[in-house]
């Protein structure tokens, strides 16, 4: 055990420190390359989660999640542009921690994905609601993270945050690979989303401020009952 | 389609990762016409492109704002086709944005062809063998996924009893009574979990060494399957590396010449594409001869 | 020497004032069927838990546990499989094969020895042509199967089942039983269940513990346990056959099953001689509260017609119980009823105005809605919350909202999260937060399933009482007893229309299969016009010297 968790990120520090010199040679292809490096992200998470310690019980709670995520935008289905995914995550990072937030934001990707149809946005998805996760997790412990507003705020961003790194792959079928992005059409394309985005940052901030507190009750009331506190 | 849903998944999912790059790399209009070609006739011997119709409007639409945006914004190259105001139309932009569109269209082309052939019983198959712990992971969520569908329909008929109904009321009712949905769902599956957790532990989940169950055994044609794609690949990279299967457009767009180098490169590009088209013809000769 | 020995066995929660299973000792030989019996909470759960090492409750132990000789605790629990209650939660896996193979897999076993395995027990259940469909596809009763099967194929020596048949209609749980009965007269088996379907149980296992308050308070024989329970005030435990044996003071071995009741029946002089229509007077008509007319209905504009033209009508004060199959269209009906649905022909009528007319509070406040699950009820994380909200949302005082929890008993309950509390519990206060709106019409769906005799009993007098204020209750149910016992009027739903409806007596004196023990008993016997055991009682104690007519 003790050996693997070590082993895993110096294999990850190599890999990003190749992909690094590569993307000096190929200076064109710089969207393949952030793409390798995603991948090199997305499969270091993997291995950590392989290797380390964990009860079969917060096997469960991801899957829980993560299947309530991937379906939660049903009951939404009367009202433009809301959607309780990103919500679902940022509350689970800020309870269970980065690296079960980045389970239950990858696995509601994939999963949904594997039912819905998977499509090229698929390894996007996985990597910005992770990543989602993952930040939530990780801020949990600072001062505006304990804070309601600070984490109505945080909710906000994440729409924006959502929406562009959605735009890059969105960008990359729309330009290519080649280097023929110029900013006047990067600017357009974000501008065209942002009023999507906007949906989704206001529907995060609003769902934190009414929802944020009883859920996280809910998720730490469980946290005890599986036997998960530290 | 048989044969070609029978081969083992590793044969399988390697071919898509091959044309998915392929239809990234190779941007170049003879191979991506080509291959395009060859993804919808898969999709006709597959169910005569009826998966495809699904996604025809999106594909469509994807296309043509892609094909449309380049020129759009684009204004550099040489060639000018036309002005519009101040704005310059040049061939580049045209060419570039008409190869872009076709590859992000082939591209989901070839996921619909993914989603039809590549069940997610197969992708956990092949996640089993290297990440054991999310393999497992995946198929406790892909369970819950219609659970949880089946148990949000069932909340949502007893809270509508209640006078909660997320179809009535303003918006900012119907958002909080669907909040209250997920509540519900959240809560009360958390609850019902606990006992598949136990229910796993009562398996023998997570105590030593877990194996898992072969559900498809690799067959010698799988291997001959993989050496084929395997060699067509590296052909394909080695032709790529030195500058074939691939249009030059900036800083100054190549002449448009198909050298016979590049045509060998065409001719592995169309056997790797088409590959699931020869299997079944194969398939459909020998049954010929045989009977 | 025992095989399954627990010695001053004493196991409490930690958080608990009082312990789980107190100073409790039991033996259970090799081979044998023993059934836990005891309402909610009496500790069952948690006595079959501390049997199975890997899923044993935190908390503070006392005393041995030796399986074979060994304490559990040093042997593990490779040896016991466990089934657990709901058939929907044991699930990991979303297809048939993967489900079987999980235990497999976790062994670590080779594929070709899993393939044995699986084929062996594959035709054992005759579930061939299942084992490549989805898991959502399978009937409850059918998941609960391959629950079973699952843990099966791990090889066990001891099974150990959670109440297993609580959750499935009774002729899945009749199907269940017979398989446990098999796996423990063909292989041996060592089979201990815990379970409320006392009817069911009673006759097949050669050994029953009642357990309260964390103690067993009766161990031995069923026959033994019957006439124990009899002296006790636990009647209400005692299945009908037994207790009307009982009643009318039967001698000899104390019958389980119909064919032993009529046997004894038969060879004993009790007559037939009185009416067995007693108090139960035909109401005189009272006023239509709630007519449907030719209504239809399926859930998808393609999907199957689930209800086809159905006709129904019911009256101010009538306790209706709706029977029929599994999908004959019992909880469509009731959520037509509820408005949560609007029929795609036909018409409702709620106090002469059409439902479809009504908002959605109207409807609300006229109709209440009790699901077959009621966890689902609940919005909010305490019973008290849940009830203040209600109040709120309806206008009422929080005075009231109390009153009602008083009055269903479940006034200590208020503090309590919903999911803490057990069944009984959770429906009262699901009930109580629908009595607060004060409905004409109480729907319910299947309230009976998974309880104990206790609360049952409790629910019943509940429901009489509503009745009397002149509310009229609509069931859908499986439970032909407590229809037979309770109701005024019963339907009988068969392929969307109610295909006849009559006073129970009349009922279920016309029915073969769908029927109560009692009336089984009494169906071949002259006059013997009884359906439940008050009935069958009046009928043989009116003169109990005059010779029988036949």
């Amino acid at each position: 055990m003790q050996r693997r968790s070590i082993t895993a990120p110096v294999i990850l520090i190599f890999v990003l420190a190749a992909l690094l010199i590569a993307s000096a040679w190929f200076t064109d292809h710089y969207i393949l390359m952030s793409f390798a490096v995603l991948a090199a992200g997305l499969l270091f998470m993997l291995v950590r989660f392989e290797s380390r310690k964990m009860e079969v019980g917060e096997l469960v709670i991801i899957a829980v999640i993560a299947a309530i995520a991937s379906v939660g935008r049903i009951p939404f289905a009367g009202i433009p542009g809301a959607q309780p995914t990103t919500f679902v995550i940022i509350v689970s990072g800020v309870v269970f921690g980065a690296e079960t937030g980045f389970m239950v934001g990858g696995v509601a990707a994939l999963a949904s994905n594997m039912v819905l149809g998977q499509g090229p946005w698929t390894p996007w998805q996985m990597a910005v609601w992770g990543l989602i996760g993952i930040i939530s997790g990780l801020l949990r412990n600072r001062r505006f993270m304990q804070n309601k507003w600070g984490r109505i705020l945080f909710g906000a961003v994440c729409g924006y945050f959502f929406g562009a790194i959605m735009n890059i792959w969105g960008l990359y079928a729309a330009g290519g690979p080649a280097g023929t992005l110029s900013t006047k059409m990067v600017l357009s394309y974000f501008g065209a989303s942002l009023l999507f985005d906007s949906f989704h940052a206001i529907s995060n901030a609003l769902f934190l401020l009414v929802f944020g507190d009883i859920f996280i009750k809910i998720l730490t009331r469980f946290k005890g009952k599986y036997g998960l506190l530290q | 389609m048989k044969r070609f849903h029978d081969f083992h998944p590793i044969v399988t999912f390697s071919y898509y990762i091959g044309a998915l790059t392929l239809f990234i790399m190779l941007l170049h209009p003879v191979f991506l016409a080509a291959g395009f070609l060859l993804i919808l006739a898969i999709h006709y011997m597959d169910d005569r492109c009826r998966g495809l119709q699904r996604w025809f409007f999106f594909m469509l639409t994807t296309g043509l704002f892609v094909l449309v945006l380049n020129p759009v914004f684009n204004e550099r190259g040489m060639n000018l086709l036309f002005t519009v105001g101040s704005h310059r139309v040049t061939l580049e932009a045209v060419v570039y944005g008409g190869m872009s569109g076709i590859s992000i269209i082939g591209i989901m082309a070839v996921f619909v062809s993914y989603n039809v052939v590549m069940s997610p019983n197969k992708l956990l198959f092949l996640f089993a063998k290297v990440l054991p712990r999310f393999a497992v992971l995946l198929m406790l969520t892909l369970r819950f996924i219609p659970l949880m569908r089946k148990r949000l329909t069932e909340i949502g008929d007893v809270q509508v009893s209640k006078g909660l109904s997320v179809r009535e009321g303003t918006l900012k009712e119907r958002g909080k009574n669907a909040m209250g949905h997920i509540q519900v769902l959240l809560t009360y599956s958390l609850e019902e979990a606990l006992q598949t957790a136990d229910s796993m532990k009562a398996r023998g989940y997570g105590y030593s060494g877990r194996s898992s169950y072969q559900h498809f055994v690799i067959k010698r044609s799988d291997i001959a399957a993989l050496l084929y794609m395997f060699v067509l690949l590296a052909i394909l990279a080695y032709g790529r590396l030195h500058g074939y299967g691939w249009l030059e457009i900036y800083p100054v767009m190549e002449a448009f010449t198909f050298p016979r180098k590049e045509a060998v490169l065409l001719a592995a590009h169309c056997l790797f594409i088409g590959f699931p088209l020869i299997v079944e013809t194969g398939e459909y000769i020998s049954w010929r001869i045989l009977n | 020497m025992a095989y399954i020995e627990l010695k001053n066995v004493t196991f409490s929660y930690p958080d608990a004032n009082q312990p789980a299973v107190k100073n409790l000792s039991l033996t259970v030989e090799k081979g044998s069927f023993t059934l836990l019996f005891g309402s909610s909470g009496s500790g069952k759960s948690t006595l079959l838990r501390l049997l199975k090492k890997e899923i044993e409750p935190n908390g503070s132990f006392s005393g041995e546990v030796l399986i074979d000789g060994e304490p559990t605790s040093e042997t593990g629990g490779g040896k016991v499989g466990f089934v657990f209650q709901d058939p929907e939660n044991q699930v990991v896996a979303d297809t048939v094969l993967h489900e079987l193979v999980f235990g497999l897999e976790n062994m670590g076993l080779k594929t070709a020895e899993m393939r044995n395995r699986v084929a062996e027990m594959v035709h054992f259940f005759g579930a061939e042509p299942l084992l490549h469909r989805k898991v959502e596809e399978l009937s409850g009763g059918k998941k609960q199967q391959m629950n079973l099967a699952s843990v099966l194929l791990m090889q066990p020596e001891i099974l150990l089942l959670d109440e297993p048949t609580a959750q499935l209609d009774p002729v899945s749980a009749r199907e269940f039983t017979n398989m446990l009965v098999r796996l423990n007269e063909e292989f041996g088996m060592t089979i201990i269940v815990a379970e409320h379907r006392l009817e069911d149980f009673m006759g097949v296992a050669g050994k029953v513990v009642m357990m309260e308050r964390g103690e067993a308070i009766f161990a031995g024989p069923p026959e033994e346990c019957m006439e124990a329970l009899w002296k006790s005030e636990k009647r209400a435990f005692i299945p009908s056959l037994p207790a009307f044996f009982m009643s009318v003071g039967g001698k000899g071995r104390v019958p389980l099953n119909v064919r032993d009741a009529r046997k004894w029946f038969t060879s004993s002089d009790i007559s037939v001689t009185g009416k067995a229509a007693g108090n139960k007077k035909s109401q005189a008509k009272s006023q239509t509260v709630l007519t449907v007319e030719n209504v239809q209905f399926s859930y998808e504009k393609e999907g199957a017609t689930i209800l086809k033209g159905l006709d129904f009508s019911v009256e101010k004060g009538s306790f209706y119980t709706m029977l029929g199959g599994n999908g004959s269209g019992k909880s469509t009906f009731l959520k037509i009823i509820a408005g949560i649905h609007a029929p795609q022909k036909g018409k409702v009528t709620l106090n002469g105005t059409r439902l479809k007319r009504l908002k959605r509070e109207e409807i609300a406040s006229a109709i209440g809605y009790l699901p077959q699950n009621p966890k689902l009820f609940f919005l909010h994380d305490t019973v008290g919350k849940e009830l203040e909200s209600t109040a709120e949302k309806w206008g009422k005082d929080f005075e009231d909202a109390f009153a009602i929890a008083k009055r269903l008993g479940i006034d200590h309950l208020l503090a309590s999260h919903p999911y803490d509390v057990s069944g009984g519990e959770i429906q009262k206060a699901a009930l109580a937060c629908i009595l607060l709106r004060s409905p004409q019409i109480l729907l319910l769906d299947e309230p009976t399933k998974g309880l104990d005799a206790v609360s049952k009993k409790e629910l019943a007098k509940l429901l009489l009482e509503c009745k009397s204020e002149g509310k009229i209750i609509l069931m859908a149910t499986h439970d032909v007893e407590f229809a037979a016992k309770y109701a005024n009027r019963c339907g009988m739903m068969f392929q969307g229309i109610i295909t006849s409806e009559s006073p129970p007596e009349t009922f279920f004196k016309g029915s073969f299969f769908y029927t109560t023990m009692i009336q089984k008993l009494f169906r071949q016997v002259d006059g013997g016009e009884a359906v439940t055991v008050e009935e069958a009682v009046r009928q043989c104690s009116a003169d109990p010297l005059q010779p029988r007519s036949s």
